[in-house]
């Protein structure tokens, strides 16, 4: 892609000061996102996934959350970290929207929630509220929530979860934003309606030519909808690559390890190999490479942070294989 | 030993040194005495080193909470050892022939009452009484509504009901009256009356707040879990409700202390409380209300020291709860 | 599969909850609707279905953590729903039940040690002497640090909890564990290690389970046998393979095909349902799938006759109409 990236991350690193001391829940990660494009973010519990996408839109709040001075988000060129009010509220679910796991969470529980979709219109379209109402009730029912004008009056509670994370993506989509950002959508729903939601996401993105960031945990989902993929282990980008190329060769040991950590359920499989040890704790990261404990291939060199290493315009790996060729012949 | 002061500790050796005789006197006289001295000296410390390790208060450093525990220690320490530290027989009147209240002098560091009793020795025996009227009757009424809450919230259906209800119908007669009525009607008035009626008409939110706290960790899985290991009910009740409920019931203890002090001083002000020849505080201000003016000092002295005392329980109370949520 | 075989067996188990007051008696959700089903010795029988479909409540009216309304659970041929509870207490020794929170499934106050021993001391397993060495040696058979035992419930990580929840369920040597959703909270990376865990102390021990899960790909893995729940019944019962490759109830299809598989180039039939599952208390008269049921065949007799589960292929159970004509995947 030739045109200017919707989105771009450089060395963006978050720090939270707790009572037992300094966390670096993000460090140093960088990344694209192309207009149109889906981009997956896949990492275990703790790794830095919602701080991330928290910092793009600069809701890290601070304090305890630290930004780095050589952190940039830019969007569309503007440096979104360096905005303040009113230029921050008009890109914040305007032009880059977000939404997240837990929909009842991020719901005011006594407002319907036809007005809390409204609300939002309002809040950055000059509308009457009657126009408001009409948009707020085609919304819902692009979503796909039957019977609309209905269910315009109806309050979180009365709703499932599928059902309000639907309206979560309503409200998202209120302002026709550039990019969505969706943080583990799905992870709180059954398959079947987790199929729906992507089905969905996908239908929109497609109507709307947004980009998406899709971040999970799931490698399943990510097959299913991104066209790239970064990995994160530990705060840090690990791997970076077109989803096909992710999955037919991943060149990081850890995506390795936790493609072949999860069960499949198109092919039978007998035994697991599982990635020893577990994810450490953010306020303690190992030095050197962060995941050279838990690494089968470690050796001495794995002792000394390896850097995120580019071959070619959409890929990256941070290991020392990638760059230690006789090693990784071996 | 982050709550102990080394300095009043060095009173209490010199203490030791001045008053060797006394001491002597002591250990010689009643065994009663020195029961009571061993058991609280020993009761109250690791009431408190309990109350602390429970509540994981160790964090919370705050000298208003070290000068509390100080001075608690230093209350306790003159109710056990009153007959030692007490520099006359709080019943014994100096001079019948003409008895007369003295200010505060060297001889009388507190001043005397209108029969001419030390007030310092009367203060002193006085906090024996207040302050074993507290406790005991806490002990009594935490007891009694942890049990009954715990049951309650434990069995559910009828028990439960029935144990709901009755406090219900006694939560709706205030305390005072309900305690002004069943004293006066009872013609004895030992210290054991007094602990028993406190502390039988103290436990009813005690028993509420056992319940609450029960029904929330009823059904969390580790009570499921240990359910399916067969493990009875009066175990589950014991290893893994009563430590889940403990740290609430901790901060009402102490709490509920402070009251009892002031409830204890109340009765006996409308005279109501003890009678035996030691006064508590309470019926040293009802003495020395008529001498006001002439001799204010017996008043204050005893008022000082119950406020003194309630604020010391309710900032520990008070510790505890703040180490509880710390947000 | 001959009866007399069966370690657990349970024949129509029925049971529902109040939606509120006493007063509601035709409003209730029907959780359980009439399950019927047997667990052979040294078998893993898979449990899968939408949240709300009513599998916790199977396994804790197995373990008669509630009682059920009405139907018969046999454990090793004695009916546990008529033992007193003494007895029952007795019989709780060899089964046993491991909970998806497993931080919750410890007592936040008790060590990780004193919380492996209980068991062992409520039945008198070992004498007083043995009972550390015991606890130790279930520590490790879990691949847990002995160190971890001083160790209090919130200082583990989620992977090293679940491992101290099944040290504590093996330390009364169980023949049955109840896994509810044993790996659904843990890291992907820890979930292939306990997994792995399971399975080698199921081959160790000769034990058996019930794997309740809602991760088809867990069950696919794990189980030699998988139940289907749809709004408290059994859709379709078969034996693993057969099911993940041919299934034969239209709502085990969809199921299926909207797992996504962690394959880009995978190219799959896929079925999306429409809806949500109902809600358990207004359950439908004919087929309870029906309102989302995909099958292009579907008819009045659906809506009107509830299908009854047969079985079709020997050890293959389906509760559809079309069960001889399945979608296919
Ligand atoms: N407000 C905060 N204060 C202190 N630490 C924080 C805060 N927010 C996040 N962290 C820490 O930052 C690290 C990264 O957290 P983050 O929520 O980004 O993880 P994640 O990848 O989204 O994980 P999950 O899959 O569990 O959502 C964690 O270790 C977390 O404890
Ligand atoms: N104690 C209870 N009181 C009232 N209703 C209950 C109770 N336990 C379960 N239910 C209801 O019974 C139905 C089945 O619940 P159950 O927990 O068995 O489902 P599940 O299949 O295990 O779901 P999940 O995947 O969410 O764990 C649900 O509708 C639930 O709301
Ligand atoms: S450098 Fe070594 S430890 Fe680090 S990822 Fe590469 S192989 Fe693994
Ligand atoms: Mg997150
Ligand atoms: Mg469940």
């Amino acid at each position: 892609m030739t045109a200017t990236p919707i989105l771009q991350v450089h060395n963006l690193s978050v720090a939270f000061e707790t009572p037992r001391g300094v966390v670096h829940a993000v460090d140093d990660v960088s990344f694209d996102v192309a207009r149109g494009e889906t981009l997956g973010i896949v990492g275990e519990s703790g790794c830095g996934k919602t701080v991330t996408a928290l910092s793009l839109l600069k809701l890290i709040p601070q304090p305890p959350g630290r930004i780095s001075q050589e952190s940039r988000v830019l969007f569309d060129g503007v440096d979104v970290l360096s905005l303040e009010g009113e230029a921050l509220r008009k890109i914040r679910g305007a032009r880059v929207a977000m939404i997240f796991q837990d929909p009842v969470a991020s719901l005011n529980p006594v407002l319907t929630i036809g007005e809390q979709i409204a609300e939002t219109i309002r809040a950055h379209k000059p509308v009457s509220r009657a126009e408001a109402r009409e948009q707020a009730i085609l919304l819902l029912d692009r979503v796909g929530i039957p019977d609309p004008a209905h269910r315009y009056r109806s309050y979180p509670h009365q709703m499932s979860g599928g059902m309000l994370q639907r309206v979560m993506i309503a409200i998202a989509l209120s302002c026709t934003p550039d990019v969505l950002v969706a943080d583990e959508p799905t992870t709180a729903l059954d398959v079947t309606i987790q199929a729906q939601i992507l089905d969905l996401l996908r239908g929109i993105q497609d109507e709307y030519g947004m980009s998406l960031i899709l971040i999970t945990h799931d490698l399943g989902v990510i097959a299913e909808i991104a066209d790239r993929v970064i990995v994160m282990y530990a705060g840090q980008v690990v791997e970076e690559a077109a989803t096909e190329t992710i999955f037919s060769q991943p060149a990081h040991p850890y995506t390795r390890g936790l493609i072949d950590s999860v069960p499949r359920v198109d092919q039978p499989q007998y035994q697991i190999t599982a990635i020893p040890g577990s994810v450490p704790p953010a306020s303690n990261w190992p030095s050197g490479c962060r995941f050279h404990p838990r690494c089968p291939y470690a050796w001495d060199r794995c002792e000394t942070e390896p850097q995120l290493e580019r071959s070619g315009s959409s890929s990256a790996v941070r290991c020392w294989l990638a760059v230690d060729t006789d090693k990784a012949t071996e | 030993m982050k709550y102990f002061h080394w300095t009043p500790a060095g009173w209490a050796l010199l203490l030791v040194i001045a008053r060797w005789q006394k001491i002597a006197e002591f250990l010689a006289g009643p065994l009663e005495n020195k029961m009571l001295a061993l058991v609280v000296l020993i009761l109250i410390p690791v009431g408190i080193i309990i109350a602390l390790k429970v509540t994981a208060i160790r964090k919370v450093e705050s000298r208003r909470l070290q000068l509390a525990i100080t001075t608690l220690m230093v209350l306790v320490g003159a109710a056990a050892f009153a007959p030692i530290l007490a520099p006359y027989d709080p019943t014994h009147i100096i001079d019948l022939a003409n008895a007369q209240t003295l200010a505060p002098s060297f001889a009388h560091p507190l001043g005397t009452d209108e029969f001419s009793r030390d007030l310092l020795s009367r203060m002193i025996y006085g906090a024996r009484i207040s302050l074993s009227i507290a406790l005991l009757a806490i002990t009594l009424s935490i007891t009694l509504g942890t049990t009954l809450g715990m049951v309650a919230g434990l069995t559910g259906g009828v028990t439960d009901s029935a144990i709901m209800r009755s406090i219900d119908a006694a939560l709706a007669i205030p305390r005072i009256v309900l305690l002004v009525v069943v004293l006066a009607l009872w013609d004895r008035r030992d210290m054991m009356t007094i602990v028993l009626v406190l502390g039988l008409t103290g436990w009813f939110e005690t028993a509420r707040l056992a319940r609450a706290e029960v029904l929330s960790l009823r059904d969390r899985n580790f009570v499921v879990a240990a359910r399916a290991s067969g493990v009875s009910n009066v175990k589950i009740l014991w290893r893994h409700l009563l430590p889940n409920i403990a740290a609430p019931l901790v901060v009402t203890a102490t709490l509920g202390v402070g009251q009892l002090i002031l409830v204890e001083a109340g009765l006996s002000y409308l005279g109501l409380g003890v009678s035996v020849p030691t006064a508590s505080w309470g019926s040293i201000i009802r003495d020395g209300r008529e001498l006001l003016f002439q001799a204010p000092w017996i008043v204050t002295i005893p008022g000082f020291a119950i406020a003194t005392t309630v604020m010391v329980f309710s900032t520990i109370g008070e510790s505890v709860r703040e180490a509880l949520n710390p947000r | 599969m001959s009866t007399s075989q069966a370690l657990v067996e349970v024949t129509d188990l029925k049971k529902s909850f109040g939606t509120g007051g006493w007063r509601d008696r035709d409003n209730r959700i029907r959780a359980v609707d009439g399950v019927t089903f047997s667990v052979a010795p040294g078998e893993t029988l898979g449990l899968v279905g939408e949240s709300g479909s009513g599998k916790s409540t199977i396994g804790r009216c197995i373990l008669r953590l509630t009682t059920p309304d009405s139907g018969r659970v046999a454990f090793d041929g004695v009916d546990i729903l008529a033992l007193g509870s003494s007895e029952m207490r007795k019989l709780r020794r060899r089964m046993q039940i491991v909970f998806q929170d497993a931080v919750g499934s410890l007592n936040p106050r008790m060590k990780v040690g004193a919380a492996v021993k209980e068991p062992i001391e409520v039945h008198r397993l070992a004498t007083k002497n043995e009972i550390n060495s015991q606890m130790l040696a279930l520590l490790a058979e879990v691949g847990l640090d002995p160190e971890l035992s001083h160790r209090y419930p919130h200082e583990l990580s989620g992977g090293q909890a679940q491992r101290a929840v099944i040290a504590r369920a093996l330390s009364v040597q169980p023949d049955f564990i109840v896994l509810d959703e044993p790996v659904a909270a843990l890291d992907v990376s820890v979930q292939g290690q306990v997994l792995n865990l399971l399975a080698s102390l199921q081959r160790a021990r000769n034990l058996t389970y019930l794997l309740i899960a809602h991760d088809l790909s867990v069950v696919r893995h794990t189980c030699d046998r998988v139940a289907v729940m749809y709004l408290g019944r059994f859709v379709e019962v078969s034996n693993t393979s057969d099911l993940f490759t041919s299934p034969l109830h239209p709502y085990t299809a969809a199921l299926l095909s909207a797992v996504p598989v962690p394959d880009p180039k995978k190219k799959r039939n896929r079925i999306v349902l429409e809806g949500e599952m109902p809600s358990v208390s207004d359950r439908p008269s004919g087929c309870p799938f029906y309102s989302r049921c995909p099958h292009p065949k579907k008819n009045d007799q659906c809506s009107n006759v509830a299908p009854e589960l047969r079985e079709h292929e020997p050890g293959r159970l389906a509760a559809c109409h079309f069960a001889e004509e399945p979608l296919s995947i």
